[in-house]
């Protein structure tokens, strides 16, 4: 993503010091924990003027539980205002990079996994249709696959249990490459995709690194 | 905590394509869906918000029309209610609907303890009866059996020769409870809702079971769980198509039946109708803050989107008999201390059930402070070390990210059992 950002010639950095936004606590109910995640990743994300997460669980984190969180306390605006500075790097891209200046080749079936917390659907779909050389599975099977919420950690039995319709719409669909909105998707999927003989999942910032093959035209 | 078994999964599963479906098409067919929503998530409310007096309106108004109004604070009184009710009226034989409400007081165990033979007329619910089963989902309550199950739990039950046709089960099923709905004259129902204004009492249905037995019965028991009280007419006639539209994805139920009063000799309908108002556990959760979730009307919405649900079955909400997203709600909060708790962890905050829901409950927003409140006093001391460790590593990104792979490989080599695709 970093790449493709600077073959754009956008003024990207990654701060350093990152390491989690505290969803995961948030939601295993260690709430003492999240607040700490969260107050330090107001002070990271603090000078910049968008904030682009690979995750769609982590931006709802930063959307709808930061400024919940931290109501009421001396946060507070600032948790209000990169709540609205956060998006996606799919969104970012159609809405203010230019969908026409990213380029992308790829031959063969391409399939879009759908995120039980994907804000950026439209604009993945966007990207996706245009890839040149590729044809789009329809109608992806809608279902959470069983990461989310430490569900994996806590009951790997029943995530696993719960991949199985996913993975047998992704086998029957001969896709080539399935491509997703976030990371959580990815890192549960992959290994059981492998095991299945099913193709790969990417995440589309990763699909769009590797797949983008010339960038157009100067910054807007 | 383990899947249930294949079957169930599969059977559990046929809810999406069926009612849910059905529910998904039949919503986005609704010209005013949203504020429908809205406005029976409001009447709801209302109703929970002033719930005390509501119920004392539901009582005068009931009593008026010669209903006789008894309260029940736990299970046990409820059931006591009814035995007392069942000796003065010499019944040997009851027959009931199918109603979580009695299921979750153990209705049938209680009445036959005391020599009185009870019978679901509900052909699912008998079917748990013989099967001994709790029922899987509000609407439809053996949901989780397939054909051959159901075959075998008549084979088990009545000797009879197993089938694959499923026809002629629900036939074999259905013979003698019309049998004994001719020859019982006393009936228990819990009530969908009943009406604060007019003390009207109403059960929603799409097999016509309620009517059925509402027509033959002598002696009516009605049972309503307190929270299922309902302002007004208009709030009935906006809650009835919240439910249908949910359950079964129409705009109304196949039956509503509707219970004024007892009737007077020579016409036919119950001499005498008993309404017992059931609290077991509401007034200490909607104390704990989490009155929203008694706004529940379950039609099963959310248990046909979700996607856990059919994959954990029934047993994983065991020993309740709310299963489902709404059930890992209410169940922490109306079970026995240390009972449900591990229910609010049966999430992964997928948020299917949000859009669903015809009462408008925000059912991820009050799983995730649930478990804000259950994980202080719930969570292993193992648990607690890992998030203890973790909150110290995230100021180190070089330590953070090796920790985590690492405990990452640590639970990939827990074994998992091969999932069957």
């Amino acid at each position: 993503m970093i790449n493709l950002a600077k073959r754009l010639s956008l003024p990207v950095s990654l701060p350093p010091g990152q390491t989690c936004c505290g969803l995961t606590a948030l939601q295993a109910g260690h709430s003492a924990a999240a607040l700490t995640a969260a107050r330090l990743q107001l002070r990271l994300f603090s000078g910049y003027d968008v904030l682009i997460t690979t995750s769609s669980a982590c931006r709802r984190m930063f959307r709808e539980h930061l400024p919940r969180l931290l109501r009421g306390q001396p946060e507070a605006e600032e948790a209000a205002r990169l709540a609205t500075a956060c998006t996606s790097w799919a969104k970012f891209l159609v809405e203010h990079a230019g969908i026409e200046r990213v380029c992308c080749r790829f031959e063969g079936r391409l399939a879009y996994f759908p995120t039980c917390h994907g804000d950026d659907e439209d604009a993945i779909l966007q990207l996706l249709t245009k890839v040149e050389g590729a044809e789009l599975v329809a109608e992806p099977l809608r279902q959470c696959c069983g990461y989310g919420n430490n569900l994996s950690w806590r009951h790997p039995q029943l995530a696993h249990a719960m991949t199985t319709p996913i993975l047998s719409d992704l086998r029957l669909s001969h896709a080539d490459l399935v491509v997703t909105g976030d990371e959580g998707c990815c890192i549960h999927l992959a290994p059981l995709l492998e095991r299945v003989g099913a193709a790969p999942i990417v995440h589309i910032a990763e699909f769009l690194a590797d797949y983008c093959g010339e960038v157009n035209g100067g910054p807007r | 905590m383990d899947p249930a078994d294949r079957y169930t999964r599969q059977a559990l599963a046929g809810l999406e394509l069926g009612p849910g479906r059905a529910a998904a098409l039949a919503w986005a067919e609704t010209p005013d869906a949203r504020r429908l929503r809205r406005a029976a998530g409001r009447a709801r409310q209302k109703v929970l918000d002033h719930l005390g007096a509501y119920l004392q309106q539901l009582e005068q108004s009931a009593s008026q029309n010669d209903v006789q109004v008894l309260w029940a604070d736990g299970a046990q009184d409820a059931n006591r209610l009814v035995v007392q009710i069942l000796h003065d009226t010499r019944s040997k034989a009851v027959l009931r609907n199918h109603s979580l409400l009695l299921n979750e007081i153990a209705l049938d165990a209680a009445v036959e303890h005391n020599g009185v033979r009870i019978t679901a007329l509900h052909p699912g619910a008998h079917l748990l009866q013989l099967a001994r089963e709790r029922p899987s989902h509000p609407v439809w309550p053996a949901a989780h059996m397939r054909v051959s199950q159901v075959s075998r739990t008549l084979e088990q039950a009545w000797h009879i020769p197993p089938s694959v046709n499923p026809a002629h089960l629900s036939a074999t099923l259905r013979a003698p409870l019309r049998r004994s709905l001719l020859s019982t004259y006393t009936v228990i129902l819990g009530l969908n809702f009943a009406v604060a204004e007019s003390g009207q009492m109403v059960c929603l249905d799409n097999d016509g079971h309620n009517p059925s037995l509402t027509a033959l019965a002598r002696h009516l028991i009605c049972l309503l769980s307190i929270e299922q009280v309902v302002a007004d007419r208009a709030d009935l006639g906006l809650l009835i198509r919240a439910f249908a539209l949910g359950a079964y994805g129409r705009s109304m139920p196949g039956y509503v039946t509707c219970i004024d009063r007892p009737t007077p000799a020579g016409v036919d309908g119950p001499r005498t109708v008993h309404l017992i108002l059931v609290d077991n556990g509401r007034s200490d959760l909607m104390a704990a803050g989490f009155g929203e979730a008694l706004r529940c009307i379950h039609c099963g919405a959310c248990h046909n989107v979700c996607p856990l649900f059919r994959q954990v079955g029934p047993e994983g909400y065991a020993p309740s008999v709310y299963t489902g997203p709404i059930g890992s709600v209410i169940n922490p909060l109306l079970l026995r201390p240390g009972l449900g708790e591990q229910q609010s962890y049966l999430s992964t905050d997928c948020r299917a059930c949000r859009p669903v829901c015809p009462v408008d409950i925000d059912l991820p927003a009050l799983l995730q402070r649930l478990r804000g409140q259950v994980t202080p006093r719930a969570a292993s001391h193992r648990e607690r070390f890992v998030f203890w460790v973790w909150q110290r590593l995230l100021r180190y990104p070089r330590l953070f990210f090796p920790a985590m792979r690492l405990a990452h490989r640590l639970r990939e080599r827990t074994p998992v059992s091969s999932t069957d695709s």
